[in-house]
């Protein structure tokens, strides 16, 4: 596929710097490392939770290898390429933006939102239930009974609420994340729509890309995470 | 120069980036679900203690794609963006290692340290519940001489 | 000693009042809740923050009142225990965090840039009503059971008590995005909009002290952020990680609070050190000697700062390797505290002294904070801190860092830009009263403190025995004077914006490019971009107008 731009379309509006800007590079760089600041403050935020999964999987070694095993490892790898699809999904939208294929960009921007819905649908839909269900929930809510009943070898380790307390306040900080998103992106498609983003004009496009990839980054870590290591 | 005239259009207005073949992207989002399938597949397998490594290098490996082509960090000409982020990562370790090394090290010097005290199974008392007072009226007593 | 006279007639066309500056640019309330000019900005902060620092001493008079005498004086064991929870939390969260950087830095970090405004004015705004929000949420939990549990959380008491927890943590929470959104604002700021000719070390001293503290809060902020809502939802959902009677660690629950919080007390304090190089460069009218190293030394603090916290936890139950480590690594953030302070006493050695009154507070806080800082080393050396941590050795030691450190200095910044940000001058006599009465008032406090901490006196209690009397005594007596203070203050600060003399654009004849635009500035700070061609303190040889110091 050729890279030429096409032209700027008629109905686009062109786009003025700020006036604290001397031009549209130095708003768009100062935009981006603005962003890049605030997705250090997330990898700092999500980071820590990460240190309490560290600790807990450490001294609940056992724990943890036995309570992953309840996690459906289908869904969660089906929901990773969900993620991940979005994730280039919006990466060509942002493209189509920088060559003037404003179509292209908002069925792009579309299929994101669409794909990341579907997330949340599988996540809450088809996941979070049977949890609900065997009781294999955060500690106050911890229901031993239905759990020990569902899976017997959870009986024998030693405070698997912790596992499930991890993972709901862990992939639940994501989902608030992924819904944030979700919110974000659908202003950012009724800007597209008024024909905000062409050529010239793209920022807040790349800027949102970034926060969505981020968000696709801390699920590459937290599926393998919970998930797969046993 | 004066800065608060208005500003006509012209090309310092507009951005004029080329972006990345598609064919990049495309082969990003290839490798990215191929390193998907693989990290699952691998996980039926164990490696003992290295289930851990291997994980985490397939996940490492899937991030920096994500990282440098999706959100182009390698052709980012501020590379202040690249120091950034390899700043939060870092004082992430920060964070971590001491921390974990002090839960190693709990029992080094006094064993009974680290010791997990069996406590009655307590309720966790709702909110509303009266809790327990530190006793009040308690007289400060001063440290003793030796 | 000099005294200021009035103005005399404009010098300068610039010492004109100008007839349209920032204030009545546009009108109406509306104008100012969704302006997004970064002066307006700054001073809408300055009066939040300054209702904070009011409600916060509210409570610590009524602390020191109930420590007045023995037994319970006015208040109850769990009605003393919110008290004090609300003056550190309040003070913390709501003043000592925001203050410098939010209602000084926000004001003049631009203009000392030679920029317009900030590099995202809009975000600017937000941080402002998320601070507001944040305040709110704050204010909310004191009606609503207030919190008992000390500004730090610990667990398993937070998780227990019935006070307002949630809504307390949640307050800090949004407070903290306030925080992170002013330090990338100024970060991003620094990096991209400095005037042509500014290298960056060409700019003055208090960006290099705000880009370090802005560094902080960026890193240190979001750690907090995690660690309050961990607490959130250990109270609702009973998660489990911080409660020993559900399998959790508290000493864990510590290192998350602390990992922030010690960065946090750097994010109180540095600002302070760039007013405090201001004010020294200002009022000897020198450059401050070593400004590379004093530069550098702000960036040094805030590095070493993140990995000294477990000097918090000597004795909660951390290793005692690890207690080890952190004591010594505590040490060496001496080193760069202390560049600074031999700099800027250097700085004062043969300069052209004028103790105007924003140079009483420097002095007296070169003064304070060696003191706070040097009473820091004995709290961070592992063996006499397992005697003095939890008494009011510790409280004396921070006392002495935040209030007659950062306090002061923000007081000092404070009039020293009053006459920009207001273009009045206040009553500069009472202004050296006032600053006479805070010293007096901050020292028998606090100074009584350090005596109260190695006799024993245990820190967070309501009640002592009578043999403390004398001492509790007479630092509640203090904090009254201090009180006594304050309200000075307030008076002539107010007096000024009534019938102050008009200032001009550089009544102190400083250097720096905030004082090359008119008092009040203009909202867009400066009608030409200027062009910088030297370092930040070169000050004219034909010296300061002598009738601005005449004796």
């Amino acid at each position: 596929m050729s890279t030429t731009t096409a032209p700027i379309p008629a109905e686009v509006k062109r786009h003025t710097v700020g006036h604290h800007f001397n031009n549209a590079e130095q708003e768009f760089s100062a935009a981006k490392l603005g962003f890049w600041i605030f997705l250090c403050t997330e990898v700092l935020m999500f980071g820590g939770l990460f240190v309490g999964f560290i600790y807990f999987r450490t001294f609940l070694a056992e724990t943890f290898l036995v309570a992953h095993r309840t996690l459906s490892i289908p869904i969660g790898t089906v929901n990773t390429v969900v993620l991940i699809t979005s994730s280039f999904t919006m990466a060509m939208a942002i493209r189509s933006a920088m060559v003037n294929k404003l179509g292209q960009m908002k069925m792009f921007l579309w299929a994101t939102f669409l794909l990341a819905g579907a997330f949340m649908a599988i996540k809450l839909g088809i996941e979070w239930p049977p949890k609900f269900e065997h009781g294999t929930l955060p500690a106050k809510f911890f229901n031993a009974e239905h759990a020990f009943e569902a899976y017997p070898f959870l009986a024998s380790v030693e405070s698997p609420h912790i596992f499930y307390s991890l993972y709901f306040v862990m992939t639940g900080m994501h989902g608030i994340h992924i819904l944030i998103g979700m919110g974000l992106l659908l202003w950012i498609i009724k800007r597209a729509y008024a024909g905000e983003f062409y050529s010239g004009f793209f920022t807040p496009l790349e800027i949102f890309g970034l926060y969505w990839h981020f968000v696709d980054l801390i699920w590459i870590f937290l599926f393998p995470l919970f998930y797969l290591v046993g | 120069m004066a800065h608060n005239e208005s500003h006509a259009h012209g090309p310092s207005q507009e951005l004029h980036h080329e972006p990345l073949p598609t064919r990049v992207y495309v082969g990003v989002f290839v490798a990215l679900l191929f390193l998907t399938f693989v990290t699952v597949w691998i996980a039926g397998f164990d490696f003992g203690s290295f289930n851990m490594v291997v994980a985490m290098a397939v996940a490492v490996t899937k991030a920096s794609l994500v990282v440098l082509y999706f959100m182009n960090l390698k052709h980012d000409h501020d590379r202040l963006n690249g120091f950034v982020f390899a700043l939060g990562l870092f004082f992430l370790v920060v964070f971590i290692a001491p921390t974990m090394w002090d839960a190693f090290t709990r029992d080094a010097v006094d064993p009974d340290r680290a010791r997990t005290v069996e406590l009655q199974p307590q309720q966790v008392p709702a909110a509303g519940a009266p809790a327990q007072q530190p006793a009040a009226g308690q007289p400060a007593t001063p440290n003793p001489q030796q | 000693m000099s005294t200021t006279t009035a103005t005399p007639a404009p010098a300068t066309e610039m010492d004109r009042w100008p007839e349209k500056h920032y204030w009545n640019a546009t009108k109406g309330l509306k104008s100012w809740l969704f302006t997004v000019d970064h002066k307006r900005i700054g001073m809408m902060y300055l009066i939040s923050i300054l209702t904070a620092f009011f409600l916060g001493g509210v409570f610590a008079i009524l602390v020191r009142t109930e420590l007045l005498t023995p037994g319970e004086t006015i208040v109850g064991a769990k009605t003393y225990n919110q008290l004090f929870t609300l003056h550190g939390a309040v003070m913390v969260f709501l003043f000592l965090v925001p203050s410098i950087p939010a209602a000084i830095g926000n004001f003049v970090l631009p203009m000392q840039l030679g920029a317009k405004d900030v590099a995202f004015p809009k975000l600017n705004l937000l941080s402002l009503w998320v601070y507001w929000l944040g305040s709110a949420f704050a204010i909310y939990s004191l009606f609503a059971g207030a919190v008992d549990t000390g500004w730090t959380f610990y667990t398993p008491y937070s998780l227990q008590t019935d006070t307002a927890v949630v809504s307390m943590v949640f307050a800090a929470f949004i407070l903290g995005f306030s925080s992170i959104l002013t330090g990338l604002n100024f970060i991003v700021s620094i990096h991209k909009l400095r005037a042509p000719g500014m290298t960056w070390f060409r700019m003055p001293l208090l960006l290099w002290a705000l880009y370090a503290t802005s560094v902080i809060q960026l890193l240190a902020t979001p750690v907090l952020a995690i660690t309050l809502l961990l607490i959130a939802a250990e109270r609702i959902f009973g998660v489990g990680i911080f409660d020993p009677a559900l399998g959790g660690d508290p000493v864990l629950y510590q290192h998350f609070f602390w990992f922030y919080s010690h960065p946090a007390v750097y994010i109180m304090v540095v600002p302070a050190f760039g007013v405090i190089s201001e004010l020294v460069a200002t009022f000897t009218r020198r450059p401050i000697f070593g400004y590379r190293f004093v530069a550098l030394s702000s960036l040094a603090i805030a590095f070493i700062g993140f990995f000294v916290w477990g000097h918090h936890m000597f004795v909660a139950g951390q290793s005692e390797y690890a207690g080890m480590v952190f004591s010594f690594l505590s040490f060496f953030i001496a080193i760069p505290t202390a560049v600074k302070i031999f700099n800027w006493t250097a700085t004062l050695f043969k300069g052209s002294n004028w103790l105007a009154s924003p140079m009483i507070y420097a002095i007296i806080f070169l003064v304070q904070f060696t003191i706070g800082g040097l009473t820091g080393l004995f709290l961070g050396a592992l063996s006499t801190d397992v005697h003095f941590h939890d008494t009011y050795f510790v409280v004396a030691h921070f006392h002495y860092v935040m209030m007659g450190g950062t306090v002061f200095a923000f007081i000092g910044g404070l009039h020293y830009w009053w006459p920009k940000m207001t273009g009045r001058m206040y009553n500069e006599k009472l202004a050296k009263v006032a600053a006479l009465i805070l010293a007096v008032g901050f020292n028998m406090t606090f100074f009584t403190q350090f005596i109260l901490g190695t006799r024993g006196m245990p820190r967070r209690y309501y009640n002592y025995l009578p043999e403390y009397g004398f001492l509790h005594g007479f630092s509640s007596i203090g904090s009254y004077i201090l009180a006594a203070g304050f309200v000075l203050i307030a008076f002539y600060l107010v007096q000024s914006l009534i019938s102050g003399a008009k200032a001009g654009a550089n009544p102190w004849g400083a250097s720096t490019l905030e004082w090359k635009t008119p008092s009040p500035p203009p909202t867009e700070n400066f009608p030409d971009t200027p062009h910088v061609q030297t370092g930040p303190y070169v000050y004219a040889e034909e010296g300061l107008d002598a009738s601005r110091r005449a004796a």
